[in-house]
Order: structure tokens, then C-alpha cells, then sequence
């Protein structure tokens, strides 16, 4: 149905975005918090459309932005992620001497964004939807200003970035010369005719994935992020290993999945993306191995984890992969908040040392960390457990046996370094004290919300899944 | 009460999370009581769901409970279930049972422990995921327990974390108990992909019917089996279980004697239908179940440390159960992995209490005569000894018996041999031990004023009852020339596993228990002479066959091979990733952000470090690559 009604959650997300930016200027300095919440209320909000625009397939623009259930579900994750992000960064930004009105704002642009791209189905639309995001994002992982390394992540990731777009929009014009729409569905009809593309056109296609992979952190597109991961704000780093990773993904998914089912395209797309997940999971977790700061650790763990997601796109597994993101979502984002806890004004501790004997000084924040961490390593019965398992299985299941033996003796690795954390936390006397001020409620409460998704999803995920299932039946 | 038996595992489940969470503010006594009978519980719902279960006509299915709807993908699905049948059931009893003695021996053994919450917490979670794994009506909820058993190991093992070794050893355990996991998933991930599920009753179907292709069988077999040398120490991943000896003699005891490290045992006979089906994996199981029967046992011939001769012996038991199991004579790998269950822990916890009198002594070098002062451990040690040696009718020497019975009835004379050798050996060294400890003069270095004492009441008494149960409890499965009916363990057993070869005749077997009797007879004579008669003995064959003796002792260089064939390759590769591009990107920034402080106030000229430049060059590169693919 075409109705105004579908742009209802974007606006909502954009316009709050606008208040808080006007609010600030006619706020004292010392506390801005209220910004945070009314920020947060515009998602809520947002969230509030979504749930009543389920099951209406609303659309607009001539159909070029389309609220399926599918585009649905990725952009109530979003909506969890930014209030995650809000409420992590509500008391971090007083602290590590950030804007917090700036912060607000512009998560919320980078949510707008997020949004455009996961419900668009034409190439423009998601061009505006991926630039949207990608300068919010610059500028949010430079917001610590007085911060060098935060500087330098966001130039780094403005520069890299940029590149990256260029190849986009180059590779959009070839595949707009080639087939003469910037539909997905005409690259697909052309696809399932079983014709192929014309050279050109599969050029462009591989600018395409190529800019994509740079978003989600596949291999060989992944040296920046690193440096960028670990640069940034901590609630800002939870909100580039999992936004962009996700939208980018569902892009791919939404473009790649149909064609993926067409032999020439198989043969050709299927290697290689084969291939750069194989290179992207081992890349990932052999280089986090030698970490000595967790926060680094964790971001080369984000690009292991884009490797794995990617093995379910391989499968057009599409279930797997979105629960694959939701459980990411909780743990990932609580291993983050453990980390953004443990810091006081102006000081974050991140190294691995700064974690030895955590379990005797803070118990319930190492248990918790000790939680994410195993359920990030696919220990059962967590949920990170079940997801590796639904991905691994539909791999199997869909003939890629192979990927499939590589993604476990990837994970294989990866516990090596997740268990090292947690070594330091319970098996090692700590040397400095890392004193941690604890006044900081919301942060504890995104805690606690991540070890409530990780456990439940990790022992009831039936609701979920059946959701899951039933977004994606319509959609694909 | 039978039908509250799903509350089994629960219960240490609970008491464990109240001792995580708020073990550090209960008194020793209160956590002490409470881990105890937790397990005292468990083992009680046990013996009222096994009273149910014997009660049933034959041919009853046994209890089932499914909790709740937990994996539903596609096709198939997979739900939190515990399941009591009669194979369950013998696991449980051995595992609350001899799990409730180690716990009560613990009170006096860790009682001086700092750490003592933390330890029955971790105790308590092992007995808990051990259930689960033992309870389990399906592979995937099993692979929960399985892994869940393997991080309790490791954290035991690594209890008294302050010693290098002792975190490095649980490092280890953990390490090659994940590799062979991996091989356990991927077996699992095959199965699921052509059975359309993971029940047990539905694998064992499928694979009895015909319905799945026979190299497929053969590969998720062989699969699954070597999750199973990983989690019960066998050839080619066993190099974890001797250094695991460096956590608490009860934890040596109740994971890495009786329970946890059979669990390979117990999961090839819970799909003994997959495995009979599939001759060629039962082949490899049969071989390297007997491969490591004797590899460990002639490595624990030259071992000096207490715990590491009982460490090897017990690799080399689980030897023979795996070769029972191989040969089709499930049941009979079942009972020796009771019969195991019993003797093992008894020997493991009267070398605590040896070790518990000498002050933490562990060197055998440093014991002897110690018969005399310890009036209590010596006997039940002694009983184990000669039960575990195979001596005629105490439980050892039924079960092992069962066994080399099985594979002489199913015509594999050359596994037969082997495993009668083992039994030569296996006598050898325990009497060499006993000898060595127990007998001869006292070379202990105590200081003065600290003399040698029994261990207390907590200690002695689990001991005498698992010797007691050491000696009588072979008699639930006799041979079969005391009557066709007088097997009760495999008739008991014959609704849960695969049945064995057919009977022998009756001369045969006697012929066979007298050569068994008669090999484990001479293992204890050359004990004898070597350490008792004329001491001087070893040290001059060790000294005759100087290459053989460094073999043993340096456990034929395994753990060195591993380290360079394995181990140093992958932290090789992992440093030159890290190398490569971390180190670069590191220095780099730090190079950047000293020039960028040298230009204060010109802004980002820290970018002209050419780091940028790199990350766009190995981006284009990337995408030529890329399209270089698609195109040619």
C-alpha cells in the first residue's frame, strides 16, 4: 500500500534528531542528560511505527522505499541498537568530555540512515541511505575531540570512506549503463532470465559489493577497521560493529540471495564471496589472538564475525542471518558496556591488564563479561551458541560443506583470546587498580538487557525465530 | 518420585549458581553441606527413577521429560528433554553416586582451601552439565553438557591458578578438548543436514534402517569419535589428561577418573546403533582404543609421580573400553567403565590421602613404607590395586574380562592380544607403585616434629566404601559359564545398546579367564622381583635399554611434536598477521601521532604518516582482485 504512512518511522527518527540538535542550544552545559532522553523517546516512537506498520508492506516514493517485514524487523534492531548506544552514552559522554547533544543527534542521523538502507530497493535509495550513515558515523567516531586517537579514527574512516563511495557510485554507473534501471528488480530479472550480465555490468556489481564489504568489514576491505573500531567512543564503536554490519548485509542479502540461486552467477559470485569469508574469519581471529587491549581485541572479533554472517548470505540462509545479527547485537554490545564501564572521568581502561583480577574487585561485572565473551565464542548453551549453530548447519544443509568446516575451526581459534580475557579476570592477581566509577545506571541497564538477550535467546529462541521466519517467508 | 527425575541435574545445577553468586559470604560448613547434599539429592531421585525403571515390563521405554521447545531450524527440531533409560541410568548412579563420596571426601581434603566456595561452586556445575550430558535425549543438548564439562575441567584444573603449571595444564586441557569439539560440531552439523534430527532414538534408527549412505555414517562416526578421544583422552588427544593431575586430587578423582573423561565411552553406546552400523568406524574405534591401552600403560611403567602413574592408567582403561565398544561388545565397555568408575576413584582418592599424609608429597621416589601408617589407606589401595589388575573376582576382573572375551568372540585375536598384554602391564605397574609407596624403606623427607597421620573420618570413609564397592560390584556381570542368566549387567543393558558377538563355548571362555588370570599374576611376580626382590633391577635395565627407558619417560616426545607441528605453526601464523598488519598499523599511529605533536596546531598532519595511503592501496588492490575473479 502506498502511503505517507511508510516514511513515518524515518521522519519520526529525523525530526527527533533535529529537536535535540535546537534543544541544546537553549540547555546549561552541565546537564544535558534530558537531551538523551528525548532523543531516546524519538525511537521509541520510531518503534511504535514499526509495530504498526507490521504485516501492511506500506511503501512510498514509487515504491523505492518499502517497508516489508523484512526491512521491519532489520530497523527494530536498529531501534534497539540506538537506545542501546543512547543509554551507553548518556553518563560516558560527561565523562570522556563529549558533546552529548552532538552525540544524540547524530546517532539518530546515523539511525536514519541505517533505515534507508535496509528498506530501500532501488541503488540511489541506498546510496543516499549509506551516505546518510557514513557521515554521521565520521563524525561520531571523532567526537572525543580532545582524544588523538578518536581524531584519528575519524579521519581515517572519512578518508577511507570516501574512497569507498566513489567506487560505489562508479560501480552504479556501470550497472546503470549496462541494464538502464537503478531497480534491483531489473538487475535480478536479467539474472533470472538466465542471461547474465554483460562484463560491464558485473564490473560495476563487484564495485558495488566491493564499497558494501567496506561497510560490513570483510576482507580484504577491512584494514581500517581496527583503528577505527578502536579509536572511537566505546557506545560508538557498538554502534559501527553492528549498524553498518547489519544494513550492509541486508543489502547484500536482499540483492545477492536471488541471484546467488542462478548458476552463472553462483559460479562466479559464490567463489569469491566464499573466499573472502574464508579469509575474513581467519584474518579476524588469528589477528585478534595477539591483542593486548580488549577493546582491540574485540573489534578484529567484529570482523570474524562479519565473516560468519557472510557464510549465511553464501547459504541465503535468511533466518540464520538475522538471528545471527540480533544475538550479536546483545552480546557484542554488552562485552562494549562491560568496557565502558570500566572507566572514570577521563580515563577508559582497555587493556588486557587493567582486566587481571576483576572477577575478585567487580564479580558481577566480570561474570557478566565472562558471559558475552563465551556466548561471542559460541559456547553453549549461550545464545552466541545457537546462532553459530544455525549458520554452520544451514551452511551445511545448503551443500557448502567446506565454509562450513572452515567457519569451526575459525571459531575454533577465536576461544583462545575470548577465554584470555577471562583468564585475566579470575586467574591473575591484579597489579594496578583500575578504579571504576560506578554511578552510571544506564549503562547497567543496557548490561543487564544484553545478559537477559543472551540468556533467553540462548535457552527460549522459539518466539524469535518464528518471527524471524515469518518476516522472511513474505519478503523472499 | 521416579517422575520428578528431570529435577536431577537441576539440583546441583541450582546449588551451584547459589554458591557462584553468594558463595563468598556463606560459611565454610553451610557451602560444605550445601554442595553435599545437593549431590545427596540427585543421588537419591536417581535410585528412585532406576527402582522405576527395573520395575518396568521389559521393553518399556524408560522416562521421558521434555521441558521446553528449544531449537526449532527448518526441518528439524530440538528440544530441552531428559531421557532415564536403563544406559542413563547406570551413568547417573555412577556419577551422583561416586560424585556424593568425592564431594563428602572434599569437605576434608579442600578444608583449609582459601578458595574453598569457589571450589564446590565449580563442583557442584561439573556434577550439574556432567547430568546434563549423561541425561540428554538428543546430540545437541548433550553437546551442551559435553562443553559445559570441558570449561568445568578447566577450571578445576586450574584451581590454584598461583602455579604456573597448574593454569597452564587447564589451558592445555581446554585447548585440545576444543579441537576435538570442532570435529564433535561438525559431526553433529552432517547429521543434522541428512537425518533431519538429533534425537538419539531417531540417529540410531536411521542408521540401524539402511536410511543414510554408509560413508556418511563412517565420516560422522569417526567424527563424533574424535570429539570423544579429545573429551576421554585417547590417541591422537590425550597429551591434556596428565597435566590435568596439577588440580585437586578429589577433582583428578571425580572428572578425569570416573566421570567426565568416560563420557566418549558412554556417547559411543548411546549411538551404538551408528557405530554397528558402520564397520569400518567400530574398526578405528576397536584399534585405537587398544593402541592407547597399551601406548599409556607402558608410558606409566616409568612414571615417578603418584598422580601421573594413576593419570596414564587411566588413558590406558579408557583404552579398553573404547576396544570393548569396538568390537561390539558395548556392554561390556559399559561395565568396565562402572567397575573403572569405582577402583579409579578409590586409587585416586587413596593417593590423596597418601599425599594429605606426606604434606603434599607426590614423588614416589620420596614415599615407601608407608603401610604402617596408614592403616585405613593402605588396604582399600591395595584393593584397588589388585582390582584394577585384573586379580580373579574382584570387579576389574569381570569387566576387563567381558571385554577381551568380546573381541575373542568376534575373531579379532590381534586386539585380544593386545588388550591381555595391557592387563600384563596394567598389573606391573600398579603393584610397582604399591611397592614403591607402601613397602620397602622410608625414604620420606619430612621435617621433624611433623609426623606422618591418617587422613580424618570424611577421607577414610568414602574410601572404604568405594573399596567395597572395588570388590563386589564385578558380580552384577559374571561370565557366562556360571550360567546363561548370569550376565545381569548386559541382559540389564540389552534395551539400551547394541548386543555383543555371540557366546563362546564354555571351555574357550574358561581357557580365556585362566590366560587372563594367569597375565594379570605375572604383572604382579615381575612387580615383585623388579621392586621388592631385587631393586637394583630397574636401574639396570633402564640403563641397558637406554633408548627405550628415554622414550617412556619423555612419553615418546608426543607433546614436542605436537608444539611444532601444530602448536608453534598457528602462533607462528598468528604473529605474522599480527606482524603484518597490526604492528605496522600500531607503530604507525604511534609514529603519526609523534609527528602530529611535533606540527601542534597544523591539524591532521598525522595522516601523511602514509598509513591512509596503505589502507587505500590494499583496498584497490582488494577490488582488483575482486574483479579480477569475477571477470576471468
Amino acid at each position: 500500500m502506498t502511503t505517507f504512512m511508510a516514511l513515518a518511522p524515518l521522519l519520526t527518527v529525523v525530526f527527533g534528531a533535529l529537536v535535540v540538535l535546537l534543544l541544546e542550544a537553549f540547555m546549561k552545559r552541565a546537564n544535558r542528560e534530558p537531551l538523551g532522553y528525548v532523543a531516546a523517546l524519538a525511537l521509541l516512537a520510531a518503534g511504535f511505527f514499526v509495530i504498526r506498520s507490521w504485516n501492511r508492506d506500506l511503501d512510498y516514493f514509487g515504491g523505492r522505499l518499502v517497508l516489508d517485514r523484512f526491512s521491519l524487523l532489520l530497523i527494530a534492531l536498529f531501534v534497539i541498537l540506538g537506545l542501546f548506544v543512547l543509554l551507553m552514552g548518556l553518563k560516558y559522554a560527561a565523562r570522556q568530555g563529549m558533546n552529548l547533544g552532538e552525540f544524540c543527534g547524530l546517532v539518530l542521523l546515523a539511525v536514519a540512515g541505517l533505515m534507508i538502507m535496509v528498506s530501500s530497493t532501488d541503488w540511489l535509495v541506498v546510496f543516499l541511505g549509506l551516505e546518510v550513515l557514513s557521515v554521521a558515523s565520521y563524525a561520531l567516531s571523532g567526537l572525543k575531540k580532545t582524544d588523538r586517537t578518536s581524531s584519528e579514527a575519524a579521519a581515517k574512516y572519512f578518508l577511507m570512506g570516501s574512497f569507498a563511495g566513489a567506487f560505489f557510485v562508479f560501480g552504479l554507473a556501470l550497472v546503470f549503463g549496462t541494464s538502464g534501471s537503478l531497480d534491483f528488480s531489473t538487475l535480478l530479472a536479467g539474472g533470472v532470465s538466465g542471461a547474465g550480465l554483460a562484463p560491464a555490468g558485473a564490473v560495476g556489481l563487484g564495485l558495488i559489493l566491493a564499497a558494501l564489504s567496506f561497510k560490513i568489514a570483510i576482507a580484504p576491505f577491512h584494514m581500517w577497521a581496527p583503528d577505527v573500531y578502536e579509536g572511537a567512543p566505546t557506545p560508538v564503536t557498538v554502534f559501527l560493529t553492528v549498524g553498518p554490519k547489519a544494513a550492509g548485509l541486508a543489502v547484500l542479502f536482499r540483492l545477492l540471495v536471488p541471484l546467488l540461486r542462478n548458476e552463472p552467477f553462483a559460479a562466479v559470485f559464490g567463489s569469491a564471496l566464499s573466499l573472502m569469508a574464508v579469509l575474513t574469519m581467519f584474518a579476524g581471529n588469528l589477528a585478534a589472538l595477539r591483542q593486548r587491549s580488549v577493546k582491540r581485541m574485540l573489534a578484529y572479533s567484529s570482523i570474524a564475525h562479519s565473516g560468519y554472517l557472510i557464510v549465511a548470505v553464501i547459504a541465503g540462509d535468511g533466518p540464520s542471518l538475522v538471528f545471527y545479527l540480533v544475538v550479536y547485537l546483545f552480546m557484542n554490545a554488552g562485552a562494549f558496556s562491560v568496557l565502558a564501564a570500566m572507566s572514570r572521568k577521563g580515563v577508559e581502561y582497555t587493556a588486557l591488564d587493567d582486566f587481571a583480577g576483576l572477577g575478585r574487585r567487580y564479580p558481577w561485572l566480570a561474570a557478566c563479561l565472562s558471559v558475552f565473551l563465551l556466548s561471542l565464542a559460541g559456547f553453549p548453551p549461550t545464545a552466541g551458541f545457537l546462532a553459530k549453530f544455525y549458520v554452520f548447519s544451514g551452511a551445511v544443509r545448503e551443500g557448502h560443506v567446506a565454509l562450513a568446516v572452515a567457519a569451526v575451526l575459525a571459531s575454533l581459534i577465536s576461544v583462545a583470546y575470548y577465554l584470555k580475557v577471562i583468564v585475566f579476570m579470575y586467574m591473575k592477581e591484579d597489579q594496578g587498580e583500575a578504579a571504576i566509577d560506578q554511578e552510571n545506571p544506564a549503562l547497567y541497564l543496557v548490561i543487564f538487557l544484553c545478559l537477559f538477550g543472551v540468556v533467553q535467546l540462548g535457552l527460549w529462541p522459539g518466539n524469535l525465530l518464528a518471527l524471524i521466519r515469518q518476516a522472511l517467508s513474505a519478503a523472499f | 518420585m521416579a517422575e520428578l527425575f528431570w529435577l536431577i541435574p537441576l539440583i546441583p545445577g541450582a546449588s551451584a549458581l547459589l554458591l557462584v553468586l553468594f558463595g563468598a559470604k556463606l560459611s565454610r560448613r553451610w557451602v560444605a553441606w550445601q554442595a553435599c547434599s545437593a549431590v545427596f539429592l540427585s543421588f537419591l531421585l536417581s535410585s528412585a527413577a532406576f527402582a522405576h525403571l527395573v520395575r518396568l515390563p521389559p521393553g518399556a521405554p524408560g522416562l521421558t521429560k521434555t521441558l521446553f521447545a528449544w531449537i526449532s531450524s527448518g526441518p528439524f527440531t530440538s528440544p530441552i528433554a531428559f531421557a532415564f533409560d536403563h544406559l542413563t541410568a547406570v551413568m547417573t548412579l555412577v556419577v551422583t553416586g561416586v560424585g556424593l563420596l568425592i564431594h563428602v571426601y572434599s569437605t576434608a581434603y579442600m578444608a583449609e582451601d582459601r578458595s574453598h566456595a569457589r571450589y564446590f561452586a565449580h563442583l557442584n556445575l561439573f556434577t550439574f552439565f556432567m547430568l546434563v550430558l549423561v541425561m540428554a535425549s538428543d546430540l545437541v543438548l548433550m553437546f551442551v553438557g559435553w562443553e559445559g564439562v570441558g570449561l568445568c575441567s578447566y577450571l578445576l584444573i586450574g584451581f590454584w591458578f598461583e602455579r604456573p603449571a597448574a593454569a597452564k595444564a587447564g589451558m592445555k586441557a581446554f585447548v585440545v578438548n576444543r579441537v576435538g569439539d570442532a570435529a564433535f560440531i561438525l559431526g553433529i552439523l552432517f547429521l543434522l543436514a541428512n537425518v533431519g534430527g538429533s534425537s538419539f532414538s531417531l540417529i540410531n534408527k536411521a542408521a540401524g534402517g539402511g536410511l543414510l549412505p554408509s560413508g556418511l555414517m563412517t565420516l560422522v562416526a569417526i567424527l563424533l569419535f574424535i570429539g570423544a578421544t579429545g573429551k576421554s583422552a585417547q590417541i591422537p588427544l590425550y597429551v591434556w589428561l596428565p597435566d590435568a593431575m596439577e588440580g585437586p586430587t578429589p577433582v583428578s578423582a571425580l572428572i578425569h577418573a570416573a566421570t567426565m573423561v568416560t563420557a566418549g565411552v558412554y556417547m559411543v553406546c548411546r549411538l551404538s546403533g551408528l557405530y554397528a552400523a558402520s564397520g569400518p568406524a567400530s574398526t578405528v574405534v576397536a584399534w585405537i582404543g587398544a593402541a592407547t591401552a597399551l601406548f599409556a600403560a607402558a608410558m606409566a611403567l616409568v612414571q615417578n609421580d603418584i598422580k601421573k602413574v594413576l593419570a596414564y592408567s587411566t588413558i590406558s582403561q579408557i583404552g579398553y573400553m573404547f576396544l570393548g565398544c569396538g568390537v561390539g561388545a558395548y556392554a561390556a565397555g559399559m561395565f568396565h567403565l562402572v567397575t573403572h568408575a569405582f577402583f579409579k576413584s578409590l586409587l585416586f582418592l587413596a593417593a590423596g590421602s597418601v599425599i594429605h599424609a606426606l604434606a603434599g608429597e607426590q614423588d614416589m621416589r620420596r614415599m615407601g613404607g608407608l603401610r604402617k601408617h596408614l592403616p585405613v589407606t593402605f588396604p582399600v589401595f591395595l584393593v584397588g590395586a589388585l582390582a584394577i589388575s585384573g586379580v580373579p573376582f574382584l570387579s576389574g576382573f569381570f569387566s576387563k574380562d567381558a571385554i577381551l572375551t568380546g573381541a575373542f568372540a568376534g575373531g579379532q585375536y590381534a586386539l585380544w592380544g593386545a588388550g591381555l598384554l595391557g592387563a600384563v602391564l596394567t598389573a606391573f605397574y600398579m603393584f610397582r607403585l604399591v611397592y614403591m609407596t607402601f613397602y620397602g624403606k622410608e625414604r620420606t623427607a619430612m621435617e621433624p616434629g611433623h609426623s606422618i597421620h591418617e587422613s580424618p573420618r570424611a577421607m577414610t570413609i568414602p574410601l572404604v566404601i568405594l573399596a567395597a564397592f572395588s570388590a563386589l560390584a564385578g558380580y552384577v556381570g559374571l561370565p557366562v559359564f556360571f550360567g546363561e542368566k548370569a550376565d545381569l549387567f548386559g541382559r540389564y543393558l540389552a534395551s539400551s545398546v547394541k548386543s555383543g558377538s555371540p557366546h563362546l563355548a564354555v571351555p574357550t571362555e574358561g581357557l580365556l579367564v585362566l590366560l587372563a588370570t594367569a597375565s594379570a599374576l605375572l604383572g604382579i611376580a615381575l612387580a615383585f622381583v623388579f621392586y621388592r626382590r631385587t631393586p637394583a633391577l630397574p636401574s639396570r635395565l633402564a640403563s641397558r635399554f637406554p633408548g627405550v627407558y628415554r622414550l617412556l619417560v619423555g612419553k615418546y616426545y608426543i607433546d614436542e611434536v605436537y608444539d611444532a607441528v601444530v602448536v608453534r605453526p598457528l602462533v607462528r601464523g598468528a604473529e605474522k598477521v599480527y606482524e603484518r598488519f597490526d604492528l605496522k598499523v600500531i607503530d604507525g599511529a604511534l609514529n603519526g601521532s609523534a609527528a602530529a605533536a611535533g606540527l601542534a596546531g597544523k591539524g591532521l598532519n598525522f595522516l601523511q604518516s602514509g598509513l591512509v595511503r596503505d589502507y587505500a592501496l590494499a583496498f584497490l588492490i582488494g577490488a582488483i582482485t575482486f574483479l579480477g575473479f569475477l571477470l576471468l
